[in-house]
């Protein structure tokens, strides 16, 4: 028997109903909260920057633009798969859902393993957390957004299970929603980082 | 537009909104062109994600405007931390 002949059969797409928020309203609560601590990390650099200028140029030669492009379209392909998944969560379509999940997981990776390859580069050059204030606060800055990146990563694996488990329909879907909208949060901060820390100054 | 063309359309203006933040980052221009540049691009690329990918162009105003708030109100402290001393000292 094929996979798509036991998920439930839907006609149509349902969209996003008009006023209504993606997911639970708790969840936009907390990519609040998350965004005004981001905040607090983007101001510190921001200031920072503007009392070292030359500290922070000669810190941002180290890093790769090209590089950080990489990483931005990985994540931003990883957001358009997981939106993607919501898409086939409203047609009734969960374990192509969890397909798209997996692939956004995979896309997500690519970020990972760039990222994790220029730490490893920085810390075995001796650009370490200590070398001065710029890659102090590159390192808390980024290290933060990775972590959101892990645990964003390990939602996106809770639900490409649940969907694949049949767990996500087309009217229950607002904890899919919910971790997606989570994942969109860290996409967001990024495009604020990224010209940040890599482009600017 | 269905919702998936809308989707696919944000990510390619994305991936070349990214490009274009590159280019105007490695660019020699003036640091306040290029932080005008690259921060309007921040902004506009902010809105295909809270206004495709998150979807929030179906829901109430106040909404959008918290979420829209975020990456502007960030670009306005880069900026002005960036372009203060540089006008300061010419």
């Amino acid at each position: 028997m094929s996979t798509s002949s036991k998920q439930p059969q839907a006609a149509v797409v349902q969209p996003a109903a008009s006023h209504a928020l993606p997911g639970d309203l708790a969840m936009w609560i907390f990519i609040l909260a998350e965004l005004a601590a981001f905040t607090l990390f983007i101001i510190a650099f921001s200031v920072t920057q503007m009392l070292y200028p030359e500290m922070f140029q000669a810190g941002r030669a180290q890093l790769d633009p090209s590089t950080g492009f990489a990483m931005t379209v990985g994540l931003l392909s990883s957001g358009f798969l997981a939106a993607l998944a919501v898409e086939r969560v409203r047609a009734n379509r969960p374990r192509q859902a969890s397909l798209l999940i997996v692939a956004a997981i995979a896309s997500a990776m690519v970020y990972v393993v760039l990222k994790l390859s220029e730490y490893t580069h920085l810390a075995n050059a001796g650009f370490d957390l200590e070398y001065n204030m710029f890659f102090t606060l590159y390192w808390l800055l980024t290290l933060f957004h990775f972590l959101h990146v892990w645990l964003g990563l390990l939602v996106l694996a809770f639900l490409a299970w649940r969907c694949f488990k049949l767990g996500y329909d087309a009217e229950n879907r607002s904890g899919m929603e919910s971790g997606v909208m989570y994942w969109h949060m860290i996409d967001l901060a990024w495009v604020i980082i990224f010209p940040l820390v890599y482009l600017l100054g | 537009m269905s919702n998936t063309k809308v989707l696919i359309f944000c990510w390619l203006a994305l991936v070349a909104a990214t490009a274009a933040t590159v280019y105007f980052g490695a660019n020699a221009m003036t640091l306040g062109s290029q932080v005008g540049a690259v921060l309007t691009v921040a902004v506009i690329k902010s809105g295909l994600i809270i206004d495709g990918f998150m979807e929030l162009r179906h829901t109430q105003t106040r909404w959008r405007v918290i979420m829209y708030g975020w990456p502007l109100a960030m670009s306005v402290i880069i900026a002005a931390t960036l372009l203060i001393p540089y006008f300061m000292a010419s």
